[in-house]
């Protein structure tokens, strides 16, 4: 695995995530003036499904992304480990990660923020302290660069 | 923030500063004895332990490429202190770590240089990571 096909991998998310926010806008435009747009079969999709979709879009990538980020910590990890790993905890490996590639410790806080914010989002709790979907692939982005160019 | 932190905080980044101002200013001085020419830059840094403070970095013109050495901060797990050195485009890296009071050579892989650093290691690693292609 190259360090930058890593970059790629959520970049792709990000390309992804900013596609379907402007293909539902768009059609969420358009049916304001034609609700017809919206199909009836094989399900029927309503405005407010559209309005659901876009408030619940951040959150569906910002998931997406992490765990895209988290397959990729578990590769290397399993490529230093050379195959001998236990299923490790998402936090314990990142504490590892950052011992192993002597990240600064900044980095590291940053992207455990976004590791929690991910749970929370999992977890559907309420309160959280949003962290958006262009600031998550910074933190991580930011992570990877310490990463070697390849493994 | 308490005033004895704070002083803490205000003398252990000045001692950061001026370890790392010794060993780039040493960084400085090899270059430029290589007929290279050396731009001084601030880094800005921003870490828990010692809040916002600008570090002295290098821009150096090789013969081949640039080259860069860039403290990343003294926050760092596994380690009391970092400096990047990267050719540029390339971004071919080298990392210097600071452990047991010592400076530490490393590679992209982090696997230690095959010398100690050194005038020698750093003029060999500029050379190195600016003629990668």
């Amino acid at each position: 695995v190259k360090r930058q096909a890593a970059f790629s991998m959520l970049a792709g998310v990000w390309m992804e995530y900013s596609s379907a926010k402007f293909a539902i806008e768009r059609v969420e435009l358009e049916c304001r003036s034609d609700p017809t747009v919206l199909p009836l079969k094989p399900v029927r999709i309503y405005p407010s499904h559209l309005k659901a979709c876009l408030r619940n879009l951040e959150i569906t990538y910002t998931q997406r992304m992490f765990s895209e980020f988290e397959a990729i910590l578990r590769q290397y990890w399993a490529v230093l480990k050379r195959g001998k790993t236990r299923r490790t905890l998402t936090e314990t490996l990142i504490h590892r990660l950052s011992a192993a590639l002597v990240i600064s410790d900044i980095i590291r806080v940053q992207t455990h923020a976004v590791r929690e914010y991910r749970n929370q989002l999992t977890h559907h709790a309420r309160n959280v302290n949003a962290i958006p979907l262009s600031e998550t692939i910074g933190r991580l982005n930011r992570f990877l660069k310490f990463f070697p160019p390849q493994w | 923030m308490p005033v004895a932190s704070a002083k803490n905080n205000k003398s252990s980044r000045a001692e950061w500063i001026a370890e790392l101002s010794a060993v780039v200013g040493e960084m400085a001085s090899w270059a430029r004895e290589a007929g290279w020419l050396v731009h001084e830059r601030t880094v800005p840094i921003d870490e828990e332990s010692m809040g916002k403070y600008k570090a002295p970095g290098l821009q150096i013109k090789t013969p081949i490429d640039h080259f860069f050495v860039e403290p990343l901060g003294r926050d760092i797990c596994g380690a009391e202190g970092r400096i990047d050195l990267y050719a540029w485009p390339s971004m071919y890296r080298a990392v210097l770590i600071r452990r047991g009071g010592k400076w530490l050579v490393r590679d992209d892989n982090y696997k230690a240089w095959p010398t100690r650093w050194s005038r020698k290691t750093f003029l060999d690693i500029a050379q190195t990571l600016t003629s990668k292609r």
